[in-house]
């Protein structure tokens, strides 16, 4: 759902872009307080890989597809903060080099992908490990994934309809309707990838606002 | 390098070199939206494109390899930038 230059107005690029950049100073900061040097490399490792992931288009109904966001995926196991971070290397990495998503546009794809997905999915994921702590976490991911990928698409909707190139009313209905789809997917391959991340020994997320990744 | 990180990195090539090639090129979601209900011509602000590999093609090269090309950039570039936003920001303990 990388929106491209032209689909908002320059309000709610300002915007959106302000309130990215305030965020990621947040971010960055927990970041540096929450990890430790041998966890760099796991971490680059995510945002490459979830570049790749991204790549993979897979079909969904009516000739439509979809694709991974990974928002979830990386919060699962870094938490939300890092994964903006982690997100937001995909993102600007994918704007500069091969024009998906604009760069006027940057800040509204950042908070739909890097900031509300993740912190939405992990929220989710989190619950559902705290109500089943021992097999909660693969429900926890599908579900947080799902609805991470419908609140950054509703938010989308939101953001069309504030530009003035979509009546709220019109797009929402519709953006939510194939985002429910290709949010199957989302919870398909990240519960999936965690499952493989988990048997590698990648500690995951299982309390809140502890990050147990050892080096 | 840890050795769970090069084990992921080695799934990740494999991604590129195996999966991304054969995406689906159907529209993706919002795009769909947007032929749909008419605003794929949305102009609010111009486009800023500077991009060297523009939708995921090298120009000039063919189908799969200027896929896999720019999948194993991208890769790179986007492990450089994480490792170097991650350098930057967690100091040593």
């Amino acid at each position: 759902m990388h929106i491209p230059d032209g689909f908002l107005n320059w309000q709610t690029c300002a915007t959106t872009a302000a309130a990215s950049s305030g965020y990621l100073m947040t971010a960055l900061y927990k970041t540096g307080a929450r990890l430790n040097q041998k966890q760099i490399p796991l971490m680059g490792v995510m945002g490459a890989f979830i570049f790749a992931a991204q790549m993979v288009n897979f079909p969904i109904a009516g000739g439509t597809s979809g694709h991974l966001a990974g928002g979830t995926l990386a919060a699962t196991v870094f938490g939300p903060w890092v994964a903006s971070i982690i997100m937001t290397s995909v993102l600007v990495i994918q704007w500069l080099f091969m024009n998906d998503g604009g760069l006027t546009v940057l800040g509204a794809n950042v908070l739909n992908l890097a900031v509300i997905g993740p912190w939405v999915g992990y929220l989710v994921y989190i619950l559902f490990t705290r109500l089943f702590p021992k097999k909660g976490y693969v429900t926890g991911a599908f579900l947080g994934a799902w609805l991470s990928v419908l609140a950054a698409a509703g938010a989308v909707g939101i953001e069309l309809a504030a530009s003035g190139t979509i009546e709220l009313s019109v797009v929402l209905p519709v953006i939510l309707f194939w985002h429910a789809l290709i949010g199957i997917g989302e919870g398909i391959i990240t519960s999936a990838v965690l499952i493989y991340l988990e048997k590698n020994n990648w500690p995951l997320v299982k309390k809140a606002a502890e990050v147990h990744v050892n080096g | 390098m840890d050795r769970r990180a090069v084990r992921l990195l080695l799934v990740t090539v494999v991604v590129v070199l195996v999966l991304a090639p054969f995406a689906s090129s159907f529209p993706d979601g919002l795009e769909r939206v947007a032929e749909d209900l008419g605003f794929l011509s949305a102009d609010h602000m111009s486009e800023i494109n500077v991009a060297i590999m523009p939708d995921y093609e090298v120009p000039g090269l063919g189908g799969y390899t200027g896929t896999v090309l720019t999948g194993l950039f991208g890769v790179a570039v986007t492990f450089l930038l994480t490792v170097g936003l991650g350098k930057l920001f967690i100091q040593k303990k």
